[in-house]
């Protein structure tokens, strides 16, 4: 990813008692924008 | 030879069933190196149990429908004495199974010879068998190309001719997508309909194990000694599933499916139903291997590391969203079923992908092979409909394949509908 993660994962990580390596950071980032995505399709009002 | 083929031969005496595993060990050791589908050559054990089988025949006991079969199983199958590995590496030197699994008890019951042990995708988790750890599995078809996941390894064996049946899961379109990119028949079963004991565990709400096999009269054998029951009832009403289904093919697979002539239905919000597909794998994938993130994320593959810690971080909110869905979706799909016994969908858009390019197309756009070949299977195993991947008989070319799906419990159209197409010219290996 080029761009900065739109989230702190990091901080997500450590609520849920992860140390997140450095080389999984964008790699994290990037699938939960892409759940993210998905989730947003599910909302009731969703085109 | 065929399962059938085999076992009739061992149960008259024509053949040995050590003779008939000796056989599969050797192709095993001189092929499977430019395959890359076995994880375990279980030579011993599969030694021992023809043995037994050979003397039950010896003694004039039945041996079993599958008497001296060779198979093999995703590496996901508790065997006993061996460690679990589920294709992970952190899982290399797991404590031993005690026993084995129930499917794999079923299969012996029944006089079957387990072979080996077969590649897959770490943890189940993705569409390629593209594994850090045990290797690439490469399509028998054309080795630069990906036999798919995350069941490739049992498709391979059986498409490659190294063995006639083999066991594999599918989560979302984990036996689907490697049987139609190896030109194998599989068969996700009904949500619940066999055994997961012993088998280690991805996803709750959507696992199910199912069989590979060569033949169609095979892969049925195989479903009814593990335990699957229907019977094939009239002529199934068929007809095809359009929108989502219809949509990004490629021109081959477009047209056999427009030759078959089926009038259309559609299932409304299926896009949906894969992003809840989608959302609910990672959430249960991620809380489930959470633990060992926390303790070694770097020793897991680095394909599936980052989306099961994406999914150990999602919010609830995605999860519990997706879990509502299911509901609604699952009464939709069940309406179609009214009026019809057999819906007929794509597999996979189009021929497997190379393995140096794993990139398929979608609207027009270059997006990764190992998390979109599942975008016609995922939304049918979010609501655990039964589903027979057939290959389209296209001798001489790259396998396509088309699934069969059912309602829940109506295996027995699904096989009605393939034998009728096979007998047609249109399925078949």
């Amino acid at each position: 990813m080029d761009d900065p993660p739109p989230f702190d994962v990091e901080t997500l990580a450590r609520l849920a008692g992860l140390e997140l390596p450095p080389e999984c950071v964008a790699g994290v980032a990037e699938n939960l924008a892409l759940l993210a995505e998905h989730a947003r399709r599910l909302a009731p009002d969703a085109p | 030879m065929t399962a059938l083929e085999i076992a009739a031969a061992v149960r008259s005496g024509a053949t040995s069933a050590v003779a008939v595993a000796e056989s599969a060990i050797a192709a095993i050791r001189t092929r499977d190196g430019a395959i890359g589908a076995v994880t375990r050559l279980l030579a011993g054990r599969a030694l021992a149990e023809a043995a037994a089988v050979d003397a039950a025949v010896a003694a004039g006991r039945d041996p079993g429908p599958l008497a001296g079969v060779p198979y093999g199983v995703k590496d996901l199958f508790d065997v006993a004495g061996l460690p679990t590995t589920a294709g992970a590496a952190i899982r290399r030197d797991a404590v031993p199974a005690a026993g084995d699994a129930e499917a794999i008890r079923r299969m012996h019951a029944a006089g079957a010879v387990l072979v080996a042990t077969l590649n897959m995708d770490e943890f189940a988790y993705g569409f390629a068998t593209v594994n850090a750890t045990w290797g690439t599995t490469r399509n028998p078809h054309d080795p630069d190309r990906l036999a798919g996941g995350s069941s490739g390894g049992s498709a391979a064996a059986v498409a490659g001719g190294l063995l006639p049946l083999s066991l594999g899961s599918d989560t979302n379109g984990s036996i689907r997508v490697p049987a139609a990119l190896t030109g194998t028949w599989g068969l996700r079963p009904t949500h619940g309909a066999l055994p997961m004991a012993g088998v280690f565990p991805f996803v709750d709400s959507f696992d199910d194990i199912g069989p590979f096999a060569a033949t169609l009269d095979d892969l049925e054998l195989a479903w009814r000694v593990l335990g699957g029951v229907g019977e094939a009832g009239p002529a199934p009403r068929v007809a095809r599933l359009g929108g989502w289904f219809a949509r990004d093919l490629g021109e081959e697979l477009a047209a056999a499916l427009d030759a078959l002539a089926l009038p259309s239905v559609a299932l409304a919000d299926v896009e949906r139903a894969r992003s809840a597909a989608f959302v609910m794998t990672a959430g249960e994938g991620g809380a489930r291997h959470l633990p060992e993130l926390r303790r070694r994320a770097l020793e897991f593959d680095p394909a599936t590391r980052d989306r099961l810690i994406a999914g150990a971080l999602m919010p609830a909110s995605f999860y519990l969203a997706a879990q509502a869905f299911q509901a609604p979706f699952r009464a939709a799909a069940l309406r179609v079923f009214e009026d019809y016994d057999v819906l007929v969908a794509p597999t996979v858009a189009d021929v497997a992908p190379r393995i140096d390019d794993p990139f398929v197309t979608v609207a027009g756009e270059r997006v990764p092979a190992r998390a979109h070949l599942g975008r016609y299977t995922q939304p049918l195993s979010f609501i655990g409909l039964p589903v027979i991947a057939a290959p389209l008989r296209r001798p001489g070319r790259l396998p396509l394949g088309i699934q069969l799906v059912g309602r829940p419990g109506g295996e027995g159209a699904l096989f009605a509908l393939a034998r009728r197409w096979e007998a047609a010219g249109v399925l078949g290996t």
